[in-house]
């Protein structure tokens, strides 16, 4: 007989932590599924692991994530790691969701799902990227966190929080930061300056990413204002070239990492045909949800980086509300402290959100690295040129699908994630459409690896 | 293979007792048991992890958590594995399209 | 009384609904046999059900028609016809089209299976007067032409008239070719209704003289506002495409298995009645990769980089429709899912007929096809 889950959550950061303690307490039957080896998301990886000397790199707000790890790992609810979903679909009593579990496809069927695994960064589709010596900022603290390794020396570029927190990490533990080339338009400051005030209620972490940007300047070297990012070597990555104000310049390097802001995972909501959204103050897709990450799909919620992009310390909230207002569907009657607390959870997210609106306009993509031209390769499966996709744009194609279709940008195994967001902006751009209404690529099954011999003998359980 | 653009922040302690030997292209490396197969291979200077399928260009990861697919390698046997999904293991045996050397 | 066109209407000679493989295809014939004419392609949006996108690329001739005279020689004739098309169409498009007709094999995996086909291969060939020719192959013959089979192969039929090409490429060359042409094309313009006009007929703010349906599913609805049944319904098909493979895995095009230029595998691919549905499902994608490892085992380490589903357009028969409407001179109904075996038929004999200059036993052929067949 198969097991029916109350609850499942796709995704251990601090969202789906958050909504697994939450509703296992409240007596769901809770499984969660993650991708990773340990609990923790991107942002918390290996925090139970990590040693005193990547905790100190790191700093204090890493550490945060401990004692959510710790109630996580004794909540009465069942946890998978190192779980690959590939396949959801509906179900008569719910939810099947199939995921590669030490090689084998083991289907999970649940009567709601919750899902949260979170964001990635924003692709940066500069000349050259393809190049290996180029990863991305979140690589490098990926690296740092769960393998405790550091460059000997590294350009950082393009814009955003993270890239100026990874700048402060190294330079602290003594890497050579050759430079640091700062993407963010000027105008962004003056777009962001109406949301000052919103700032100053932010939450501390990211106040602090705001606050580094001043100081890097002064500690690396650094360059504002930087456009026309070039990439150059043959095999390896050799040098950075790069302009200031019309001037060119280029800096030695075999490391480069690119970083412009994160962008939510749509493509678990998606498959579902939840309905997606254009934000344009974050400038990615996301997927419409209502207080308590209720999506258009009954039964479906969407909490964290997942949904509406805003950081740790909202998606463990957000967690927590979506896990609350699911236990409410369960239970006859709710007290009155409950009560309150759900109206007091919700109105801090409402504000946090709010709060976000300052660092969402502040680092806004420039636009030239939203439509890339040329050669620079902007699908890097299937190797499609920017060049390539304009001219399909500008012949009329009904949107990114019919381009992909004539393309093949799109088609590779990453299936968009990487370019997707480049075909819109350039099909946008082409035909002279607002990306609103560009409709987004289509997504469907896999959303993780599996190979035929292995879909062949899937398991129903 | 090239020298490694990365090196272990506690690279002056004794030898790791959490090590583990794998096989990189058939040949025998130690590393730190909770590294991922990607970062494995970018520790001991593998740069280049595949050969891209059309431009015949080499490739590495880019982002080292599941979305970019350039870590693609055979591990044990099963080829096209995201080498950053994986975690090392005891006596794994990792097979890159790309021979490494390419200076 | 029939309304008259709006005044500040733009004026077309033809107005072809639907922008997928038969509209393309139409409307590549209609402006190359008539370079002065005015034609106008409305297309539908970007994530509309598009049959043309998510077709398997076979240019098949096998078993196709064994009922059905008629539909035998017209798909005959339409792989024949391919070679020249696909040659001229790279030309002017600059477009490879990945197309070849190194021939198909179909595998049977039981001797019921293998006895089936035989028996439509052999009624093909009467009603083709000889012209289609085959080969039914046992296990051992088999496995010396593709080698690598699995145990559970018995047979096959093969046909060196098949061929396959990308129906991807093959659908943007001709959006490139006709609009070089000066073929008008419009995407996400849905096509709510065709008003009959003195003149002719009004489609939005476009008036034309004679107008072709090619919308797939949507034939159905707009071919009642012309007067004409085109009874057509979806019927779902899923396919999984894998990773690149060495390129020389399958030495032919299947049904079952087609191993396309860039090197990836597809397979193929169910036939489920649903409504207007084209989601995948675990059990059926399950199903097809169970099927492709017994036909070839060592396909079973091959990354499964991408499912699909898509509605095929069939009429009650599985056969084209041609239909001219006898209530309003100058339009017509195109009904199809064979949208790329037949493109080449399309842009020669049946633009032909639709442009009235249609040779007599062609113009025969094509009438055979149309919908009094199906009793309303």
């Amino acid at each position: 007989m198969t097991q029916i889950y109350d609850y499942l959550m796709v995704g251990a950061g601090p969202a789906g932590m958050a909504a697994a303690i939450e509703a296992s307490h409240a007596g769901l039957k809770v499984l969660v599924l993650d991708q990773a080896a340990t609990a923790g998301g991107q942002i918390y990886r290996n925090v139970s692991h990590a040693s005193a000397a990547q905790q100190q790199v790191l700093g204090p707000d890493y550490g945060l994530g401990k004692p959510l790890l710790k109630a996580f790992m004794a909540a009465p609810c069942d946890y998978q790691p190192l779980a690959q979903v590939w396949n959801i679909e509906p179900h008569a009593q719910g939810f099947t969701v199939a995921a590669l579990i030490d090689g084998r496809s083991v289907s999970f069927v649940a009567s709601d799902l919750l899902i949260v695994n979170g964001a990635m960064e924003r692709p940066m589709a500069v000349a050259g990227w393809e190049k290996p010596g180029v990863m991305t900022a979140g690589a490098g603290q990926i690296l740092l966190k769960a393998s405790a390794l550091l460059p000997k020396q590294v350009v950082l570029a393009g814009s955003g929080p993270l890239l100026l927190l990874l700048a402060h990490q190294y330079r602290a533990a003594g890497v050579t930061i050759t430079a640091l080339l700062d993407t963010t338009p000027r105008s962004n400051y003056w777009r962001a300056m109406p949301w000052l005030l919103a700032g100053l209620s932010m939450p501390k972490q990211l106040f602090k990413g705001v606050w580094l940007s001043l100081v890097q300047r002064i500690r690396v070297p650094y360059f504002s204002n930087v456009t026309d990012i070039n990439i150059v070597g043959n095999a390896e990555v050799k040098a950075v070239r790069f302009m200031v104000a019309g001037k060119e310049y280029e800096v030695p390097t075999n490391l480069v990492l690119l970083h412009q802001g994160i962008v939510a995972q749509t493509q678990m909501a998606q498959t579902l045909a939840c309905k997606q959204e254009w934000s344009d103050a974050k400038q990615c897709w996301q997927t419409q949800v209502a207080e308590a990450g209720q999506t258009s799909v009954p039964g479906v919620q969407v909490a964290g980086d997942a949904g509406a992009i805003g950081g740790a310390q909202l998606a463990q909230l957000e967690g927590r509300l979506a896990a609350m207002a699911r236990v409410k569907q369960s239970c006859t009657h709710s007290s009155w402290a409950r009560k309150m607390a759900y109206l007091a959870l919700s109105w801090r997210i409402r504000q946090l959100h709010w709060a976000r609106g300052l660092v969402d306009r502040l680092y806004q993509p420039a636009p030239w690295l939203s439509t890339p031209t040329g050669t620079t390769v902007v699908c890097r499966c299937e190797q499609i040129s920017a060049a390539e996709i304009t001219d399909i744009a500008k012949a009329g194609c009904a949107g990114v699908n019919q381009l992909k279709a004539f393309s093949r940008a799109g088609m590779g195994p990453c299936q968009g994630r990487q370019c997707g967001l480049n075909l819109g902006y350039l099909v946008a751009q082409a035909q002279g459409r607002p990306m609103a209404q560009v409709e987004p690529l289509s997504v469907r099954p896999p959303l993780s690896p599996i190979n035929l011999g292995q879909l062949a003998q899937a398991i129903d359980l | 293979m090239t020298a490694s653009l990365f090196s272990r922040l506690d690279q002056h302690q004794p030898s790791n007792p959490d090590s583990c030997s794998i096989r990189l292209n058939g040949i025998e490396h130690q590393v730190p048991r909770s590294m991922s197969v990607a970062a494995a291979l970018l520790y001991l200077g593998q740069r280049a992890t595949r050969t891209h399928p059309v431009s015949g260009q080499p490739r590495a990861a880019l982002c080292h958590m599941g979305v970019c697919f350039e870590c693609l390698v055979t591990i044990d046997g099963q080829q096209s594995q995201r080498g950053c999904m994986r975690p090392v293991t005891a006596n794994m045996s990792i097979i890159t399209t790309s021979k490494g050397q390419s200076e | 009384m029939l309304p008259n066109p709006a005044p500040n209407a733009e004026a077309y000679d033809w107005i072809i609904v639907g922008g997928g493989l038969v509209g393309a295809a139409v409307a590549y014939g209609l402006i190359q046999k008539q370079p002065q004419l005015r034609i106008l392609v409305l297309d539908g949006g970007d994530t509309d059900h598009r049959a043309s996108v998510g077709n398997f690329g076979l240019i098949w001739v096998q078993g196709k028609g064994y009922d059905f005279p008629a539909y035998a020689n017209w798909s005959l004739q339409g792989a024949n016809l391919w070679p020249e098309f696909a040659k001229q169409l790279t030309q002017q498009s600059q477009i490879d089209l990945a197309y070849q007709r190194q021939g198909g094999l179909e595998f049977a995996l039981t001797q019921v299976d293998l006895d089936a086909l035989s028996a439509e291969m052999a009624a093909m060939a009467e009603h083709t007067q000889g012209d289609f020719k085959y080969q039914v192959l046992d296990r051992e013959a088999t496995m010396a032409v593709q080698p690598g089979l699995g145990e559970s192969v018995v047979g096959a039929i093969h046909s060196h008239q098949d061929g396959q090409v990308n129906p991807l490429y093959l659908l943007s060359a001709l959006h490139k070719a006709i609009q070089a042409m000066g073929v008008e094309y419009r995407a996400r313009c849905p096509v709510d209704q065709v008003v009959v006009t003195e003149q002719g007929f009004q489609i939005a703010a476009f008036t034309t003289k004679k107008v072709a349906l090619c919308a797939g599913l949507d034939n159905q609805r707009l071919g009642l506002q012309l007067d004409m049944h085109l009874p057509v319904s979806p019927l779902k098909g899923q396919i999984l495409i894998t990773e690149r493979a060495p390129s020389g895995l399958l030495n032919y095009a299947s049904p079952q298995l087609r191993q396309t230029a860039e090197g990836t595998i597809q397979v193929g691919g169910s036939h489920e009645h649903t409504d207007l549905d084209d989601s995948t499902n675990l059990q059926v994608m399950q199903n097809i990769a169970a099927d492709a490892v017994a036909l070839m085992p060592a396909l079973a380490q091959l990354q499964l980089v991408r499912s699909w589903g898509a509605l095929r357009v069939m009429s009650p028969d599985g056969a084209p429709i041609y239909q001219a409407s006898s209530s309003y001179k100058g339009a017509y109904g195109i009904c199809c899912h064979s949208g790329v075996s037949l493109a080449a038929a399309h842009a020669g004999p049946l633009s032909d007929w639709l442009l009235g200059v249609a040779a007599a036993p062609q113009k025969t052929l094509i009438e055979a096809m149309n919908n009094d067949r199906f009793s309303v």
